[in-house]
């Protein structure tokens, strides 16, 4: 009998067991609120870096006319003759001459460190300016920001949820 | 007996040891009850959620340089052909010429020329230290004041300051979102304004130098035209010599002029562009003063107030109603 109740005592602490680990295995019941709110802010100021584009031109070169006399000729490929000298091609006659030329950019290498190669045609953004730009958040309620010199930039922002649970 | 019993207990000992899969179904069942019981707790829920951006944005000064080539335009009639030089031609984006316009007397004449000597060499420019130096004949640009004055402020629950300012080149802009949900419906609303000041721009071309001559019943021309001239210069002008009017004679006479302009470089600060002096100039001022962006009473009455010259303004709202 005695055998018994130890028995019966030991099955009951290995149900023991069993809950208590069941219970450590189990995660920790979620907290629960009847309501909860959340609040943030956040400013973002930005200046922005120097920048710019450079593109290489073409040669290129054109030539139209009439009434006039030329020794050599007007033109030698994508270039004007050298030493050209025009004239009408006689005394009072009409002439009518047009020309544009623009030789090429030479290429280069692109200086890493920002310098534009010496291109024909470029485009370039001013570096930032911080002047003024100030901005703050006080609390997850409370921001504030001033702007700032040309390419600059200031952001506020605040999100708010709340929620009642049934 | 009893030891049998004691074995079968010692066994149903073992089996519950055994049985320690059922422990483990059930601690599952207790690990997804108490997982499920918070979901049941929010399958209703009311929430409310608002989200708001303030921005200011001060546009870069930018500039565009292009390098002009050469160019020569030039007709006439009635002109000597025996100092022909008078006419220009490009060598290497340089204008060359060299004898003067002759026309004999009593002559009907006409020439009109103009030229342009191409711009100088591009030179390389580092970035962040200002805009090139490069003197190109073709610049466009824009800018922003260095100060706009613009501003932005959230304060709780108390209405936003959304300051446009006066600066050229500022953007102010305000963003509200805001829902509510429960178990019958969902509401949404979402507001956007914005106000700006334009930037500042202009375009400027250099002009080359033209020139032109014509007539009949006057005395001989001896000079006029246009003379040589080196890379990024204006060509000069000769004036336009004899060619007057006689006694007794019908005669007519026009001559006009224009001197072009030298390829000079830009120059610029964090908050101003000037410009080269170039003959060909288009300018936008930019805004003067923005309009507000309004908030009296909170962001749920988010507005716009027009601005002055060169300002722009926009508001839009959007809004929906579900009901489940």
């Amino acid at each position: 009998m005695a055998s018994i109740c130890c028995s019966r005592q030991r099955a009951r602490q290995c149900l023991g067991l069993a809950f208590a680990a069941a219970a450590f295995l189990l995660p920790p019941p979620a907290a629960r609120a009847d309501w909860s709110s959340t609040s943030s802010s956040q400013v973002v100021l930005r200046v922005d870096p120097a920048a710019g584009t450079a593109t290489a031109s073409g040669a290129s070169y054109a030539i139209q006319g009439n009434g006039l006399g030329a020794i050599p000729a007007l033109n030698s490929g994508i270039a004007p003759a050298a030493g050209l000298v025009l004239a009408p091609i006689s005394d009072g006659a009409a002439f009518q001459l047009n020309t544009a030329y623009k030789p090429a950019d030479a290429l280069t290498t692109v200086d890493p460190a920002g310098a534009l190669p010496a291109y024909s045609n470029v485009s370039v953004q001013q570096t930032g300016s911080s002047e003024g730009l100030a901005g703050e958040v006080a609390s997850p309620i409370r921001g504030a920001a001033k702007a700032g010199g040309p390419g600059s930039s200031a952001t506020l922002t605040q999100s708010n949820t709340f929620t009642v649970f049934n | 007996m009893d030891f049998s019993k004691s074995i079968n207990i010692t066994q149903l000992v073992l089996n519950t040891s055994k049985s320690m899969p059922k422990f483990s179904k059930l601690a599952l069942a207790l690990t997804a009850a108490t997982a499920v019981l918070p979901l049941a707790a929010q399958a209703g829920p009311t929430s409310t959620m608002n989200a708001t951006q303030l921005s200011i944005t001060v546009a870069p000064i930018a500039i565009s340089a292009t390098k002009l080539g050469a160019e020569v335009s030039a007709t006439g009639s009635g002109l000597s052909s025996t100092a022909g030089s008078y006419i220009p031609t490009i060598d290497a984006g340089v204008i060359t010429t060299g004898d003067p316009l002759q026309a004999a007397a009593n002559t009907t004449f006409s020439y009109a020329v103009s030229a342009r000597a191409a711009d100088t060499a591009a030179t390389s420019n580092a970035l962040g230290t200002g805009i090139p130096t490069t003197a190109f004949g073709s610049q466009s640009g824009a800018y922003s004041s260095g100060t706009s004055g613009a501003a932005i402020s959230l304060s709780g629950a108390g209405a936003p300051t959304v300051t446009a300012g006066t600066g050229v080149g500022s953007t102010v802009s305000a963003t509200y979102s805001g829902s509510a949900q429960s178990d019958v419906a969902a509401t949404s609303v979402r507001r956007i304004a914005s106000s700006s000041n334009d930037q500042a721009t202009f375009t400027a071309t250099r002009q080359g130098s033209s020139f032109a001559a014509s007539g009949s019943g006057l005395t001989a021309v001896t000079a006029g035209g246009l003379l040589d001239t080196a890379l990024g210069a204006a060509p000069t002008i000769t004036a336009l010599a004899g060619g007057v009017s006689q006694a007794n004679t019908t005669f007519t006479s026009n001559n006009s002029t224009l001197l072009g302009q030298t390829s000079a470089a830009m120059t610029a600060s964090s908050t101003n562009v000037t410009q080269a002096g170039y003959g060909v100039v288009s300018n936008t001022l930019g805004g003067t003063s923005a309009g507000a962006v309004s908030a009296a009473t909170g962001f749920n009455s988010l507005g716009v107030v027009t601005g002055g010259a060169g300002t722009s303004s926009s508001l839009s709202v959007i809004q929906s109603l579900t009901a489940f």
